[in-house]
C-alpha cells in the first residue's frame, strides 16, 4: 500500500488537489514501470470515481484485487462504486468482505450504513453508523449515516443531536449540510433546508447533492410541490410494493366515488370535491415538479439551479397548459366545432409526456421511454394541427384516436419505466 | 596490516564456514584497497550464506571501485533499495550514471531525498541535478545561460485584446517603475503580486512574459508542479533558491504557472507537508528575510478557488485579474496572426471571429491545425497547393468546440455560491448574470 515511487506520491497529491486528468498521466507512466502495482490500480479507480465513472472504476478496482487479494481497502473501494451504481446487494458483499479482512475502519462501516440506508433498512444502518463510531467517534461519513437513520426512524431528537456533534467535528464538511439539509427536507422545514444546502454549495459549488437538494427546498416553496415532496418522502420509505398498491388504491376509490355520483345524485355535491380532487392530484404528479420549476425560473437562486432540460420543459408545460385550457375553454363555451376543443384538451393532456424530458440530462434519448414519449407528442401535435387547420375526414379521427389510446397506455405504463 | 589479514586468511582456510570472520577479513581487505581479493572472500561467504545483505552490499561496493559498473548494478538490484544504507544508494546511483542510465539514476536519486531530504553528493549532483550545484547556498551560480531565466522580446503591443488587463498590469508594475516618484508621493510602494486567472489556453502565460517584456526585465517562469517533482521532499530550499536568483536578477519578472499546485486550500491541506511549502512561499512573498524590491511576482491558476486565502493578503497577490477568453476584436487579431505565414486564400477572419465566441488563443491555434491538416492531405492528393478557404475554418469549427466550456461551468457554480468578497463578479460579468 505504500507509495514507492515518485510518479505515485504526485499522483497521490494531485488527486488530493483534485487535478484528476494530471494524477492520472502520473498513474500512466506508473503502470509503464510498475505493471502490478495494486495500490496504483486503487488510485486508478479513485480518480474514476472523482470524475463520477464508476463502472470504469469498477475495472481498475477489480485488477487490484487480482494483484493483491487480501487488503481491505480495495474491496471497500469496489463496495463504493456498487454503492453509487446502485448495486447495493453487490455493495455490501464487498463492504462485508473489506470488514472481515480489516474490522477496525470506521469508514467502512460508515459506507455500510449508508448502503443500508438506501436499501431501507434502517435499524440496521443505525447500528452500523454506531459501530463506526466505536471505531472512531468524529468518522463523519458514520456520523452523517447514524442522523440519517435517526431521521428516518423518526427518532428527531437524537438526530438533531448527532448533526450538532457532526457539524461541531467538520464545520467545514460539505456532505454534513447535505445530510443535515435531507433531514429538514423530510421533516417539512425547507427553510432551514435551503440554509443548509447553500452553506454546503459555498463549501463545495460542484457538490451534485447539495445543488439538487437546494433545488428541492426551492421549489418546496410551493405550497402545492411541498405535498407532492412530503407524499413523495413517505412513499419511498414504504416501498415499491406500497406505492404501486396506493396509486392503484386511489383509483378503485376513485371509480367507486365516480359510479356513486353518476347512481346516487342526491350526494353528488358531496362527491365532487372528492373527484376535484384526485384529479389535481393525479395531474398534479405528472406536471408538479416542472410547474414548481416553471415558478423558480422567477426566483433569484432559482433561476441559476436549473438546467436547460428543466428550464425549457417547464416552460413548455405552462405555454401547453395555458393553451390547451384557454382554446379549449373558449371553443367549448362558444359552442365552436367540436374539434377545437378536442384540440385543447389534447394540448393540455401533451403536458404530461413532456413533462418526463425534465430528466433530460439524465435521460438516454434512444430508450423505448424516449422514443415512445417523442412519437407521442408528435402524434399529439399532428392531431391538434389537423384539428385546427379543420381537416376533417378519417386522418383527424385516426390521428386523434392513436394520441388518446397512445396516452392511456403511457399513463398506465410509464410509472413502471421510473 | 597486510600481514594480519593474510593471517586471518590462514585462519579461514581452517575454519572455511566461519561467515563472520570472513566479513571481517572481507572489510579489512577493503580498507586497504584489495577489492579484487574481498569479491573473493564475499563471494565465499554468499557462498555459504545466500542472500547475506551485507555482503552484497560490500561486493557491490567491490564492484564499484574495480570498475564493474554492470556488476554493481546486478548485485544492488537484488536488495530493496529502500533498505540499503544511504551510502550504498549513493554506490548504487553512481553506478548507474557510470552506465548511462539516467533515468533509473534520477527516479531512484528522487526516491533517496524523499527519505533523506538532507543528502547531497557532489558527484551525483553535477549530473542529476540541472544547472545547479551544493554550493548553491552561498552564491548564485545561475547566470542568463541557465535554464529558465529568460529576457523576453514580447511586448504588450504583441498580445492581441486583453485590454483591462494590461491596463491593470500596467497600474500595478510598469507605471511604478517608470515614474518611481509619482508613486512615492502618493506612497505607493512598487511591487506585490497580481495573480491570473481564468479557463486555459486564453494567454496567461503570454502576458506575463510581456510584461516582463514591456519593461525591459529578467523572466522566470516556474511550473511549481515541475519544481515540486524535481525536489520531491527538498522543495523549501529550491523555492528560496529561486527568490534569490529573482532578487540577484533585478528587474525581475517572476511567474508562478499553476500556483493553485502549491497553494492548495482547505480540505486538500491534509498533507502537511505542502503546509511548509505554502508557508516558506509566503514567506518569500512577504520578502522577511530579503529585499523584493525590483521583483514583480506574476502567478497563474485554472482553478483560483483552490489557491489558499493567505496568498490573497494585501503584499502579496493583492491583485487578482480574471483572464477571460478573447473578445471578437482579439479573436480577429490572434486568427490573423496565425494565419500570417500560412498559404491562404482570402479569409473572412470576422467571419470566424464572429462564429467562435468562448474560443480560446488555444482553441483558435487548434482550428487553424485541424484546417491545416486538411489541406496538406488534400494537396498530397491532388499534387498541388490548396490554400486555406473561410470554408476550412468553418469545417474546423464544427470539429472543435471551445474548451473553456467546461472551465465555466464549474467556474459558474463557484461564481454563484462562494462568491462571498466579490472575487469572482468578473465571471459573473463575463457570463452575464446578475446577482
Amino acid at each position: 500500500m505504500q507509495p514507492n515511487n515518485v510518479n505515485i506520491s504526485r499522483a497521490e497529491l494531485l488527486l488530493e488537489q483534485g487535478r484528476i486528468s494530471d494524477a492520472v498521466k502520473e498513474l500512466k507512466s506508473a503502470l509503464q514501470q510498475d505493471p502490478d502495482n495494486a495500490y496504483v490500480y486503487a488510485l486508478y479507480a479513485r480518480c474514476h470515481y472523482a470524475k463520477g465513472e464508476y463502472s470504469e472504476g469498477l475495472n481498475k478496482i477489480q485488477q487490484a484485487i487480482s494483484l493483491e487479494p487480501d487488503e481491505a481497502y480495495y474491496f471497500y473501494l469496489r463496495g463504493f462504486a456498487y454503492y453509487h451504481l446502485n448495486q447495493l446487494a453487490m455493495a455490501t458483499t464487498e463492504l462485508n468482505k473489506a470488514i472481515s479482512l480489516y474490522p477496525y475502519h470506521a469508514e467502512y462501516f460508515g459506507l455500510y450504513a449508508f448502503v443500508l440506508l438506501d436499501d431501507r433498512k434502517y435499524e440496521l444502518a443505525l447500528a452500523k453508523a454506531n459501530e463506526g463510531l466505536e471505531l472512531d467517534p468524529e468518522n463523519v461519513t458514520s456520523l452523517n449515516a447514524r442522523a440519517r437513520a435517526l431521521n428516518k426512524l423518526k427518532r428527531t431528537d437524537e438526530a438533531v443531536e448527532t448533526m450538532q456533534d457532526a457539524l461541531s467535528n467538520a464545520p467545514e464538511s460539505d456532505f454534513t449540510h447535505v445530510t443535515i439539509g435531507f433531514n429538514h427536507l423530510e421533516r417539512g422545514k425547507h427553510k432551514e433546508a435551503q440554509q443548509h444546502f447553500r452553506e454546503a454549495l459555498r463549501l463545495s459549488p460542484n457538490l451534485h447533492s447539495a445543488k439538487e437538494g437546494l433545488k428541492e427546498a426551492l421549489k418546496a416553496n410551493f405550497p402545492p410541490y411541498r405535498f407532492l415532496l412530503q407524499l413523495g418522502f413517505w412513499l419511498a420509505e414504504k416501498g415499491q410494493g406500497f406505492r404501486i398498491g396506493f396509486s392503484i388504491g386511489l383509483y378503485i376509490l376513485f371509480r367507486f366515488v365516480t359510479s356513486m355520483a353518476s347512481s346516487m345524485p342526491g350526494i353528488r355535491w358531496i362527491l365532487v370535491p372528492f373527484i376535484v380532487l384526485y384529479l389535481l392530484y393525479v395531474s398534479f404528479s405528472w406536471i408538479g415538479s416542472s410547474v414548481a420549476n416553471f415558478i423558480l425560473l422567477f426566483h433569484k437562486d432559482g433561476k441559476y439551479i436549473l438546467n436547460n432540460w428543466e428550464r425549457y420543459t417547464a416552460i413548455a408545460i405552462v405555454c401547453l397548459l395555458l393553451s390547451g385550457i384557454t382554446l379549449g375553454s373558449v371553443a367549448y363555451i362558444n359552442n365552436l366545432d367540436i374539434n377545437l376543443t378536442l384540440a385543447g384538451v389534447i394540448l393540455a393532456t401533451m403536458c404530461m409526456p413532456v413533462s418526463r424530458f425534465e430528466d433530460g440530462d439524465t435521460m438516454t434519448l434512444r430508450s423505448v421511454k424516449a422514443i415512445f414519449t417523442s412519437a407521442l407528442i408528435l402524434t399529439g401535435i399532428t392531431a391538434v394541427a389537423l384539428s385546427l387547420l379543420s381537416t376533417t375526414g378519417a386522418a383527424a379521427g385516426i390521428v386523434t384516436g392513436a394520441y388518446f389510446v397512445g396516452l392511456i397506455i403511457y399513463t398506465w405504463t410509464s410509472g413502471g419505466w421510473n | 596490516m597486510k600481514e594480519m589479514i593474510q593471517n586471518l586468511v590462514d585462519a579461514l582456510n581452517l575454519s572455511p564456514d566461519n561467515v563472520p570472520l570472513r566479513l571481517q577479513v572481507a572489510h579489512l581487505m577493503m580498507n586497504e584497497k584489495m577489492y579484487a581479493e574481498a569479491v573473493e572472500q564475499l563471494s565465499e561467504v554468499l557462498k555459504r550464506s545466500y542472500g547475506h545483505t551485507t555482503a552484497q552490499q560490500q561486493l557491490a561496493e567491490c564492484f564499484y571501485y574495480l570498475g564493474k559498473y554492470s556488476a554493481a548494478i546486478i548485485t544492488y538490484e537484488q536488495l530493496e533499495f529502500e533498505q540499503l544504507p544511504v551510502q550504498s544508494a549513493a554506490f548504487f546511483i553512481r553506478s548507474l550514471i557510470k552506465e548511462h542510465s539516467i533515468e533509473q539514476a534520477m527516479e531512484l536519486y528522487r526516491q533517496l531525498l524523499v527519505h533523506h531530504p538532507q543528502f547531497a553528493d557532489e558527484e551525483i549532483d553535477k549530473v542529476l541535478r540541472l544547472g545547479t550545484s551544493t554550493e548553491m547556498d552561498d552564491e548564485f551560480p545561475f547566470d542568463d545561460s541557465d535554464y529558465f531565466l529568460e529576457k523576453p522580446t514580447t511586448k504588450f503591443s504583441d498580445v492581441g485584446g486583453m485590454k483591462n488587463v494590461k491596463n491593470e498590469i500596467s497600474l500595478k508594475i510598469i507605471q511604478p517603475l517608470k515614474n518611481p516618484d509619482l508613486y512615492k508621493a502618493f506612497g505607493k510602494k512598487a511591487g506585490g503580486g497580481i495573480l491570473l486567472y481564468g479557463p486555459p489556453g486564453c494567454g496567461k502565460t503570454f502576458i506575463a512574459k510581456a510584461t516582463a517584456g514591456e519593461i525591459d526585465a529578467k523572466f522566470i517562469s516556474i511550473g511549481l508542479h515541475d519544481i515540486l517533482d524535481m525536489w520531491i521532499g527538498n522543495s523549501e530550499k529550491n523555492l528560496h533558491q529561486v527568490f534569490e536568483v529573482a532578487r540577484a536578477n533585478k528587474p525581475c519578472v517572476l511567474f508562478f504557472d499553476e500556483v493553485d499546485a502549491l497553494g492548495s486550500s482547505r480540505a486538500d491541506l491534509k498533507q502537511s507537508a505542502m503546509r511548509h511549502v505554502i508557508n516558506q512561499f509566503l514567506a518569500e512573498l512577504d520578502g522577511v528575510d530579503a529585499d523584493n524590491e525590483g521583483i514583480l511576482i506574476l502567478a497563474a491558476t485554472n482553478a483560483p478557488w483552490s489557491v489558499d486565502g493567505a496568498f490573497r493578503r494585501p503584499g502579496r497577490f493583492d491583485r487578482i485579474i480574471f483572464v477571460a477568453p478573447p473578445d471578437e476584436e482579439a479573436r480577429v487579431d490572434i486568427l490573423q496572426q496565425l494565419l500570417k505565414e500560412k498559404p491562404v486564400a482570402e479569409i473572412d477572419v470576422k467571419k470566424i471571429a464572429a462564429q467562435s465566441d468562448g474560443y480560446s488563443g488555444a482553441d483558435l491555434t487548434a482550428l487553424i491545425d485541424i484546417a491545416v491538416e486538411d489541406k496538406l492531405a488534400h494537396s498530397i492528393e491532388t499534387g498541388e497547393l490548396q490554400p486555406i478557404t473561410t470554408k476550412d475554418l468553418l469545417r474546423a469549427l464544427k470539429v472543435h468546440k471551445p474548451t473553456t466550456q467546461e472551465w465555466f461551468s464549474s467556474a459558474r457554480n463557484y461564481a454563484l455560491y462562494a462568491n462571498e468578497s466579490g472575487l469572482y463578479d468578473e465571471i459573473l460579468k463575463y457570463l452575464k448574470i446578475k446577482r
